[in-house]
């Protein structure tokens, strides 16, 4: 059965996500952070033009991205910027869900590994994500 | 009619006094001068009312029957509401924690003890030759650092424009919105900071450059009499939290001018924070994330932070198994998940209270429209005076 | 924003000099500066065969609506109100020594720049130094921007 689901998904790969602030979701964030616009400019991860045409993601498509720690549904976007292999993501509760604790330094890490694969449904919303798992 | 009044923002640690407020019928109307973000703020609108004293009621209860109690968040509120929060912690015997050390390390204690040498974004403004944004993307955080002190303004003894006066420089693992606007770009792999301060102070000593704009930078240094690095908490990950690296650069670059630093803080009033801290003989016991972590804390007090999005899950799922109470303007996903939410006002909006900008300078932040929610300290004098 | 090779080929490309320029070319240039209206090239409105091409120059400069006279166009969508223009703008600094010159709001109303509700906006733009009589090609505005927000069209 795994076999087969692994089949009919799209193919999966690499990449490092980089958690960076963006003016445009903080301004948002300072009225509240549950919101239908704080989540479509949370829900975002944006990817380097050469790697979607790689990865055959379009802009505005949604992708997964998920490693050991979680997985989350977002839009991918092209971002201006080259940063191949890299995909950026603001702070949020999304990023949050890929990123994990550094137990010896204490610190929260800026950038996370993680797979990515076109599709599968619905962004996850903001309230899925405070819930238990 | 409409009354207009000039007001401080909290939108972040930029503290900017010059933001004009538009009244009209007790309502923001417009909001000049603010970026983006400060403008967002002024003009969020009101929570509905609730019933405050029940909630008060409660929380008092719930840190009551805590066995371990932690108070966390605070960089995102007046200073006098960390002074009550501060006294709460030593009422209840309890852990008190903001983000700065796990944002910086120990970045913060070097600065306010001066084992950092560190100058006032005035100075900057005024005198500085060299803006080195290291780790930091004021662009997307504090949206008017650069048009405000640090790059485009002129000052006391900076005349003639940035263009001739000032050079600005962004060192970072990518091409920020900093980066765009700054004279040069150097890009950093990730981790490799330490050996480029080594480089840096190398080629500065008379060892030949690996690049052109290696060798440029530092002829800049060089013809500085006044630089500043402008320190995010990109730098303190390259460094992998090596404090004494960047003290030894920071040495290393006096050589050749006066240079300062000044830390990039996320909440307008982080600076504050660790300021009361060592005013009240206080320092950070614990760490709130490892107590978290290890099941150490039933019950938490967050104030003015939304640590379900600022943790990973693997800590801020541990939210869920305890008691929280949460006092901010928002609605976030800690509030979703919070067994008491407390609605305060936004200082400098609704309420009063003085802050602390980037640089340890304070500012009022003066109300300007009259709403009856409630100010974090108003809540947190009453939950201290229940305990 | 177009280029003069694609707004000339919209043009009848006859170099009449009915516009008062020598060529068809000259006038585009002009065209997109906006320094003169398309209203001056009076065989494009008096022949039918230039219809389509009409409508399409009407569409092409349509979209640059809400420029102002200099051609100064603000995106606001992209503007994060950082104020780098404000204060970057050298007829800000000129006339307003005591605010934008140094990192604060205007204090007076001689400004170009200025931002409102979080975002840039313009007025005084005759003042601009891309404009008038002895006009330079001043790009600070732009320059500074972090995102683009700012063109000139
Ligand atoms: S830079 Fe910071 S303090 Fe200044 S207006 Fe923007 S958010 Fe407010
Ligand atoms: S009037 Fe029109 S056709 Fe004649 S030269 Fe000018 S632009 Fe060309
Ligand atoms: S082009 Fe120059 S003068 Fe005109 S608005 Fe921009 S900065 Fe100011
Ligand atoms: S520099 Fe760009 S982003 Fe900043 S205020 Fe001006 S137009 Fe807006």
């Amino acid at each position: 059965m795994a076999g087969i689901s692994r089949l009919i998904q799209a193919p999966e790969y690499e990449i490092k996500i980089l958690i960076i602030s963006d003016i445009f979701q903080s301004a948002e964030s300072c009225r509240g952070r549950i919101s239908r616009e704080y989540q479509d400019l949370s829900a975002v991860v944006y990817l380097d033009k050469e790697d979607m045409k790689a990865w055959s993601i379009k802009d505005g498509m949604n992708v997964t991205l998920f490693n050991e720690n979680g997985k989350i549904v977002v839009t991918g976007r092209s971002s201006k910027e080259e940063h191949r292999g890299i995909g950026l993501m603001p702070p949020s509760i999304y990023s949050m869900r890929l990123a994990s604790f550094d137990e010896t330094s204490g610190a929260i890490p800026l950038m996370v590994d993680a797979r990515i694969r076109r599709g599968d449904g619905e962004v996850t919303g903001i309230r899925e994500l405070c819930k238990k798992i | 009619m409409s009354t207009q009044v000039t007001a401080t923002c909290p939108g972040c640690s930029c503290l900017c006094d010059d933001i004009e407020v538009v009244i009209e019928e007790s309502e923001i109307r417009e909001v000049g001068n603010a970026c983006r973000k400060g403008a967002s703020l002024f003009l969020n609108p009101d929570h509905p009312a609730y019933d405050l004293d029940a909630a008060i009621d409660e929380a008092i209860e719930i840190l009551k029957n805590a066995k371990s109690p932690a108070i966390f968040g605070l960089d995102n509120t007046t200073i006098e509401a960390q002074r009550i929060a501060i006294k709460i912690s030593e009422k209840l015997g309890c852990m008190i924690e903001d983000y700065s050390s796990i944002r910086y390390g120990d970045l913060l204690n070097f600065v306010v003890s001066s084992r950092i040498k560190t100058c006032t974004l005035d100075d900057v403004r005024d005198r500085a030759d060299i803006s080195i944004f290291w780790g930091s993307d004021a662009m997307s955080s504090q949206p008017r650092h650069l048009s405000r002190f640090s790059y485009f303004p002129r000052g006391e003894h900076k005349q003639k424009g940035w263009e001739f006066d000032r050079y600005a420089i962004s060192i970072d693992i990518y091409r920020s919105p900093t980066a765009k606007v700054c004279r040069e770009f150097l890009k950093v792999s990730p981790g490799q900071d330490p050996a480029l301060m080594d480089e840096i102070l190398g080629i500065l000593s008379g060892k030949p450059p690996g690049s052109k704009e290696l060798l440029k930078f530092s002829n800049e240094i060089k013809k500085a009499d006044f630089g500043v690095i402008f320190a995010g908490s990109g730098l303190i990950h390259g460094l992998n939290r090596d404090m004494d690296k960047l003290i030894w650069f920071m040495e290393g670059l006096n050589e050749y001018g006066e240079f300062y630093l000044i830390p990039m803080v996320k909440g307008y009033n982080m600076r504050g924070f660790v300021e009361m801290m060592k005013r009240a003989q206080r320092q950070i016991e614990g760490s709130f994330l490892r107590a978290l972590l290890d099941g150490g804390i039933d019950a938490a007090l967050i104030v003015g932070a939304d640590p379900m999005s600022d943790l990973p899950y693997s800590l801020s799922k541990k939210l869920l198994d305890i008691q929280t109470i949460v006092i901010d303007p928002r609605d976030t996903p800690t509030t979703e998940i919070a067994d008491l939410v407390i609605h305060t006002g936004i200082a400098g909006v609704d309420n009063g209270g003085s802050a602390m900008r980037m640089d340890g300078v304070e500012f009022e932040l003066v109300p300007c429209i009259k709403r009856d929610t409630p100010s974090d300290e108003a809540v947190l004098t009453r939950i201290l005076e229940g305990l | 924003m177009p280029t003069p090779m694609e707004v000339y080929q919209l043009l009848p490309m006859t170099n009449c000099k009915k516009c008062g320029e020598s060529t068809c070319m000259a006038f585009a240039v002009k065209l997109i500066r906006g320094e003169v209206g398309l209203e001056a090239c009076t065989p494009l409105f008096e022949e039918d065969r230039y219809k389509d091409k009409l409508s399409k120059l009407q569409e092409l400069f349509e979209t640059v609506e809400g420029a102002t006279e200099t051609g100064l166009v603000i995106d606001t969508d992209k503007c994060t109100g950082c104020g780098n223009c404000v204060v970057a703008c050298p007829v800000n600094v000129a006339n307003d020594p005591h605010g934008t010159a140094v990192g604060r709001g205007p204090t007076n109303d001689r400004v170009i720049l200025r931002v409102k509700d979080g975002v840039v906006v313009a007025s005084n733009v005759h003042e601009c130094r891309r404009f008038g009589k002895n006009r330079i090609l001043c790009d600070l505005c732009i320059v500074t921007c972090p995102s683009g927000a700012i063109e000139f069209v």
